[in-house]
């Protein structure tokens, strides 16, 4: 009898939800789908909801996030250009159309939950590296990056430098010897090294419905 | 001391524009953690580590390239600990990362 009065109380609190979201007019598909295709739950889904709307309305705001809008909102000023940026961006951008609407935002940054599978932030983080897309990170790729980083943080190294250590990393990483670091060879490396990934991890993500409150409240107040 | 050595994945991802996190921070002032690069020797970072610490009053506590620091006073929310990961690139190049371990992040800024 009890358990009867529980299930009716959920359904109840489920319709009123469905209606919530109607009445709220979201501008992506039902929170629920997302939230069951990434590693976020409901509620998270709708705090970044929130940071998408602020960082979306940043310059033109029409719900869609642009690559002078995702410069702002990572550096603070739409005035630096990155390699970087620009790789996440289109890594992000799965409609290659130069935008990012809420579901792109919300299915690339599942990957980056400290929740979500290693083996996805491997994938991500080998097609980050993967400059010209061939399916294996060359040598003049990772080069390019070192030197990018380097000017971009203001150090300077000498070419020698710079090549002894791409060498020494090459020669860990590149265990068929072939001068590039193919998907095996990557995930190799970086189970040894994981620290290697500690930039596809973003702590923030689990805090973020306190830092994001989103206005409709779903969740529901458990009775002990 | 024995020091972490950077490979050229660890340079590439101490590049901002691979940082995610400033998307969540909304003022970097209130950043838990700093990082610096140095030309100045390992010795030298270290002593100039243990001179701002004593003159902060933290105890020291050298690991693995990492000077520990606590502070013997209690502040607003405990003790503040702050790590210094020193990471050499080239024995004349090395990039010092700073984190707050525990405590107050405004007393740690002052610091």
């Amino acid at each position: 009898m009890l358990q009867c009065l529980e299930g009716i109380k959920h359904l109840g609190a489920s319709l009123s939800k469905c209606c919530d979201l109607d009445r709220q007019s979201t501008a992506f598909e039902d929170p629920e789908i997302l939230a069951r295709e990434t590693v976020f739950s409901v509620s998270e889904i709708e705090a970044l909801y929130e940071l998408f709307k602020k960082i979306s309305s940043a310059v033109v705001d029409d719900g869609l996030i642009n690559k002078e809008e995702f410069q702002l909102a990572l550096f603070k000023t739409n005035k630096k250009e990155s390699l970087f940026a620009d790789r996440v961006f289109d890594l992000f951008d799965t409609k290659h159309n130069g935008i990012l609407g809420f579901e792109e935002f919300a299915r690339a940054l599942s990957v980056f939950h400290p929740n979500a599978p290693i083996d996805d932030k491997i994938e991500f983080s080998f097609q980050l590296y993967d400059l010209k897309q061939q399916g294996f990170i060359e040598r003049q790729e990772v080069k390019q990056m070192v030197v990018a980083t380097l000017a971009e943080s203001g150090m300077n190294l000498s070419d020698d430098v710079i090549e002894s250590i791409i060498d020494k990393t090459f020669e860990e990483a590149d265990t068929k010897h072939d001068g590039k670091i193919d998907k095996e060879e990557w995930r190799n490396l970086v189970l040894q090294h994981p620290s290697l990934l500690k930039n596809m991890t973003l702590q923030y993500l689990k805090d973020i419905t306190t830092t994001f409150p989103s206005f409709v409240f779903h969740s529901r107040v458990e009775d002990t | 001391m024995k020091l972490t050595w950077l490979s050229a994945f660890d340079i590439i991802s101490l590049s901002p524009g691979f940082d995610l996190s400033s998307l969540f921070e909304k003022d970097k002032s209130h950043r838990s953690d700093a990082r610096f690069t140095t030309q100045k020797s390992a010795s030298t970072i270290v002593s100039r580590l243990e001179e701002v610490a004593s003159m902060g009053s933290f105890k020291v506590k050298k690991k693995d390239g990492t000077v520990k620091m606590q502070g013997s006073k209690e502040g607003r929310k405990g003790q503040l600990a702050i790590d210094a990961e020193i990471f050499e690139i080239t024995p004349a190049f090395h990039v010092v990362q700073v984190t707050k371990k525990s405590g107050d992040t405004a007393e740690y800024s002052l610091h």
